[in-house]
């Protein structure tokens, strides 16, 4: 960014220097220069392939099945391929964790795998190397090993049973070498949960709709069940109980929520298992939610940060068959603390950190003669490592996910790799002396079902898991403590750090704080008051063995004195985009009692929404069960009727947003982003309020109650931006499309200004310049806008152009990959859409109604109970 | 106020009319520039690195556009044919000549020959040949009789006005900006 921003305004500077006559002569010469420059002819040239592809010469574009790795479980995508480059992800609808949603995370992938800061190489102690001659000295390596004494692994914990058996290979043929993960993805149990036939959902502070590798089909599953009773289909209505610590996505669709400290929370679950045994305890809360349960089917979850006991407890609770827990085979592992002090015995000769970062804890690392690093991006480890690898993308390699449920899907490569680069499977096949190709390991596993599986993107047969089961029945209890208590979850953008170096995901605005490219200490009005601190304060909070200083952000929906952090920020190596943001929570642990206590100076925080609250007003309307019947009224607008009547025939396009399934995750955010090559703007232009996302989710607060309302274009009929354009840049088509024509668009940002929703975005810097590796992820259909040109949503005319011409449905990209199918878009005058009869329902309703401007995006009220 | 001397007041006139003159006279001169032959390119033969002749291949040998350009019929780009599909048939046709040498040494070391562009579409316009040849428009409609060239031409400016000549005449007009710009 600071690249761009540089070469913004940098012309001649000194023109006041000038006397007259030169400047006649240089305004001569610049003059003609123009001139002569328009006359030469470019020479330009077509180099067609040399070789005949068959992909290539009949389609524009291919999809091809592969596997996002969320948090070491599968989440199944289908990426778009044009000429050979990845250029969109969408989900896989045949993948039962992502039932054809994705995630932020993995929309954002591309911008992992055509970064410029990524490990492009092999060295080996300064030399570069080539992957034979690698092979060559690691195998040389490898044959002094012996039994393995002396050899520490650091692995990601990923669930793939290839990676998984090469391991458990490794660790047969080097018995008393030892292995360990430092990666807190690190989860031997999952749960399973069936939120279709659950009629009553409990969360203790965990968040099942976000961050988690179940998250889309947990919300997919509980929301679709909801719409259909809404919608009076033949479902019961299910409800939704939360209690919690600090905002979160599930929170805001609760039905009943309870702001509680985490011990409480703790508590409380403790009392109603202890309740439902039979034991008499007072606590009105248990009691009101012990009558709720009675004769429905209940699923409950209990966050893991609670306490080391949470999914023992969570398996007591649950008796329904809408939940499980199951265990996954995971590698025998060493103990970090063992680890560390078998090095500073100086008894370890070689590490090999596999996409870790275990040197950010304190190894003493110059008893350690050889350390090898593989990873994706520069980091601590990767500095201070002699071998340094580059890890290949998932884009570039094979390899194979389960999901939490045991399927396992292929991770199928998209594209060769563009550096010299391994996977982490192909390294340990390497360490293994097994000169197979991954490819070829894969067909022999799975020999049986490979054309499926690729097709596909999932394998039908799964693995048999066991039951995880417990006969725990006390639990402690824990003293709610008066002081400030720490509660650390990973970020909402960058997660614990695997996304830190994206620069979509670092800009993407965070769940509820709205801040972007850092993290910060969040906690209550109540509390900030008490500790005299203000947003972008300073503040440092310590433990007797650690500290760290943060910018303050105000949240409304946190449990008084209780300060929310967020991992993924603070370390100090990596690129620009990572390097140096926010503060680390390094030696800090969960549910810890910290000092906090104002510090000097101050931050100017990227916000994207100053404020949840808009008091006085109403932002987002509601309503209850039973549904009214749906109203005709129109009010009359003053603005003039268009230039261009519509044309009787042919498709008029609309979209419905429903508030009420809407749960503010920002995939289509990201979604939209990546289809529309809609560029990051970097910190300070966010400050200055230059994002150019074309979609924002609004969130507000209104009464202890949290909506979500994501906001394109309006396409409005009667469009106030249109009739202010001096040069007719923003016109309306035939389809109802509000168009923006850029080589029209002179910039007077006159169209912004008179828009009432704001959803017009002015490109303010030169981010058309970008060049390659970055520039290889833009989708050819859609424009790169230079600088100077105001841009917005188009509901992806590039989609719609496409489905005119092939005759299939149009979905646009914020709609395909919404998890709880919130977002609906087709043709208003085909009677039978889901999108018109969305906008029959009595719950439809206009944006800034009373503006008159006739908008093509509706909204759908959210019902609360 | 003070009035101005008669003298002084012609001046003022004369040169009120000649910038006006001269200024009209400069506009005229950029349009008639822009449009001509010189700048627009149209009728002027592009030397290639090998000698093909269109007019060959299409006139007298008779293949169809979309032998080698198949892109037309499925895509936005019409594609230039790879060197498999020009050594297809020069493996046997035409195989001991000097002048082909390109192809055949072009198809042993998997490299291409690096033509040169002919038609050249402004990088703000979205194009689909495919679209066109399912709405029936000739490739000679926009490309001119290419059969009859052995060196290829540019047929026609393609400035925003030679497309909707076409555009405004179809039903549903195709005059929405969306069409060509996005």
């Amino acid at each position: 960014m600071s690249q761009i921003e540089n070469k913004e305004f940098s012309g001649p500077s000194n023109l006041s220097a000038l006397d007259r006559r030169d400047f006649m002569k240089y305004m001569g010469l610049f003059s003609s220069m123009t001139l002569l420059s328009n006359c030469s002819k470019k020479a330009d040239h077509i180099t067609p392939y040399a070789k005949e592809i068959s992909e290539f010469s009949l389609k524009n574009y291919e999809y091809y099945q592969t596997t996002f790795n969320t948090q070491g479980f599968s989440q199944g995508i289908s990426v778009k391929s044009f000429q050979g480059r990845p250029i969109k992800v969408e989900g896989n609808a045949l993948h039962p964790y992502s039932l054809g949603a994705t995630t932020p995370a993995a929309q954002a992938s591309l911008y992992d795998l055509y970064h410029p800061g990524r490990v492009t190489n092999l060295k080996w102690k300064g030399q570069d190397l080539s992957r034979e001659g690698f092979i060559e000295k690691m195998s040389q390596e490898v044959s002094q090993w012996g039994n393995g004494e002396g050899v520490i692994f650091f692995y990601r914990p990923d669930h793939s049973p290839t990676q998984l058996e090469s391991i458990k290979r490794l660790q047969k043929k080097y018995p008393r070498s030892h292995w360990t993960s430092v990666s807190p993805w690190k989860k031997e149990t999952t749960e399973i949960f069936d939120l279709k036939s659950a009629d009553l959902v409990v969360s203790f502070d965990e968040d099942l709709f976000y961050g988690r590798p179940d998250a889309l089909v947990n919300s997919r599953q509980f929301m679709e069940r909801r719409m259909h009773a809404i919608q009076g289909k033949d479902f019961k209505l299910n409800h939704l109980e939360v209690y919690e610590s600090t905002p979160s996505l599930i929170g805001a669709k609760a039905d009943h929520t309870e702001v509680l400290r985490p011990e409480e929370i703790w508590n409380d679950a403790c009392d109603l298992l202890d309740m439902k045994l039979g034991k008499e305890i007072k606590n009105p809360r248990m009691e009101k939610l012990l009558n709720l349960m009675k004769g429905k089917e209940t699923v409950i979850s209990i966050g893991r940060h609670l306490s080391s006991e949470a999914l023992e407890l969570e398996v007591a609770l649950n008796s329904s068959d809408s939940y499980r827990a199951v265990q996954h085979d995971m590698p025998q592992t060493h103990r970090l603390f063992e680890i560390k002090s078998l090095i500073s015995q100086g008894k370890i000769h070689t590490i090999i950190s596999l996409g870790e970062n275990p040197f950010e804890e304190e190894l003493e690392l110059k008893k350690v003669p050889l350390k090898i690093s593989l990873n994706l991006f520069p980091n601590r480890t990767h500095n201070d490592s002699d071998v340094q690898l580059g890890e290949s993308h998932f884009f570039e390699s094979w390899g194979d996910l389960k999901t939490p449920s045991g399927e396992i899907s292929l991770i199928q490569p998209l594209i060769n790799p563009l550096y010299k680069t391994l996977s982490i499977i192909e390294f340990l096949l390497i360490l293994e002396k097994n000169s197979s190709s991954v490819l070829e390991v894969l067909k022999n596993k799975y020999s049986s079902q490979w054309n499926e599986a690729l097709q596909k993107g999932i394998i039908s047969s799964s693995e048999k898991l066991t039951n995880f089961t417990s006969s725990q029945k006390t639990f402690f209890r824990k003293n709610v403590s008066k002081g400030i208590t720490l509660k650390i979850l990973p970020d909402p953008s960058v997660g614990f750090g695997e996304g830190s170096e994206n620069p979509v995901l670092q800009e993407l605005p965070k769940n509820f704080s709205k801040l972007t490219w850092q993290n910060a200490l969040m906690l209550s009005m109540e509390t900030a008051k008490s500790l005299g601190v203000q947003d972008g304060d300073h503040l440092k909070i310590t433990t007797s063995h650690a500290e760290t200083k943060g910018p303050v952000k105000i949240l409304p929906g946190i449990a008084p004195n209780v300060i929310l952090a967020t991992l993924g920020y603070g370390e100090k190596d990596g690129s620009f985009i990572k390097k140096k943001r926010g503060y680390s929570l390094k030696n800090f642990s969960q549910g810890e009692e910290v000092k906090a206590s104002k510090s000097s100076g101050s931050t100017k925080l990227a916000l994207t929404q100053e404020t949840l609250f808009t008091p006085g007003q109403e932002p987002v309307k509601t309503t209850t069960l039973p549904l009214p019947q749906a109203k005709e009224k129109k009010l009359p607008s003053l603005y003039p009727n268009n230039p261009l009547p519509h044309q009787e025939q042919g498709p008029q396009w609309g979209m419905t947003i429903d508030l009420t399934s809407c749960i503010g995750c920002q995939a289509c955010v990201v979604s939209c982003q990546v289809e529309n090559n809609i560029p990051f703007v970097g910190e300070e232009q966010v400050q200055k309020g230059r994002i150019l996302h074309w979609l924002r989710i609004d969130t507000y607060r209104v009464n202890e109650n949290t909506f979500f309302q994501p906001v394109p274009c309006m396409h409005c009929e009667k469009a106030p931006c249109e009739v202010v354009c001096p040069v007719n840049a923003t016109v309306h088509g035939n389809g109802g499309l509000n168009e923006m024509v850029y080589n029209r668009c002179v910039g007077t940002r006159y169209c912004s200004n008179n828009c009432p929703y704001k959803v017009r975005k002015f490109n303010f810097g030169a981010y058309s310049t970008l060049q390659a590796p970055w520039s290889m992820g833009f989708n050819p259909e859609v424009s790169v806008r230079e600088r100077g040109v105001m841009e917005k949503c188009t509901y992806c005319i590039q989609k719609i152009k496409e489905g005119e011409h092939s005759g299939g449905t149009v979905t646009t990209a914020c709609q395909s990959v919404c998890p709880t199918k919130a977002i609906e878009f087709g043709n208003i005058r085909d009677p039978e859409a889901q999108v018109s009869l969305n906008k029959k329902s009595s719950r439809n309703y206009d944006l800034l109604e009373d503006e008159g401007t006739i908008p093509r995006t509706s909204y759908l009220k959210v019902v609360r109970l | 106020m003070f009035k101005l001397s008669q003298r002084t007041n012609r001046l003022i006139k004369q040169i009120f009319v000649i910038t006006i003159l001269v200024t009209g006279t400069g506009i005229f001169a950029a349009v008639v520039f822009s449009n001509s032959l010189f700048v627009t390119g149209v009728g002027e033969f592009k030397e290639q690195p090998l000698a093909f002749s269109h007019q060959l291949h299409v006139n007298d040998v008779g293949l169809k556009c979309e032998y080698c350009h198949s892109g037309t019929t499925h895509k936005n780009s019409a594609d230039m044919p790879n060197i498999e599909t020009c050594y297809g048939c020069h493996q046997e046709i035409l195989k001991n000549t000097e002048f082909l040498k390109p192809v055949r040494e072009g198809y042993s070391k998997k490299t291409s020959i690096k033509w040169n562009r002919v038609n050249q579409l402004a990088d703000h316009v979205h194009f689909n040949h495919s679209r066109h040849i399912k709405a029936n428009v000739a490739c000679t409609t926009c490309h001119g009789d290419v059969g009859s060239m052995p060196l290829v031409a540019p047929a026609h400016h393609f400035s925003m006005k030679y497309c909707l000549d076409c555009h405004r005449t179809q039903s549903p007009k195709l005059q929405d900006c969306y069409t060509c710009h996005r």
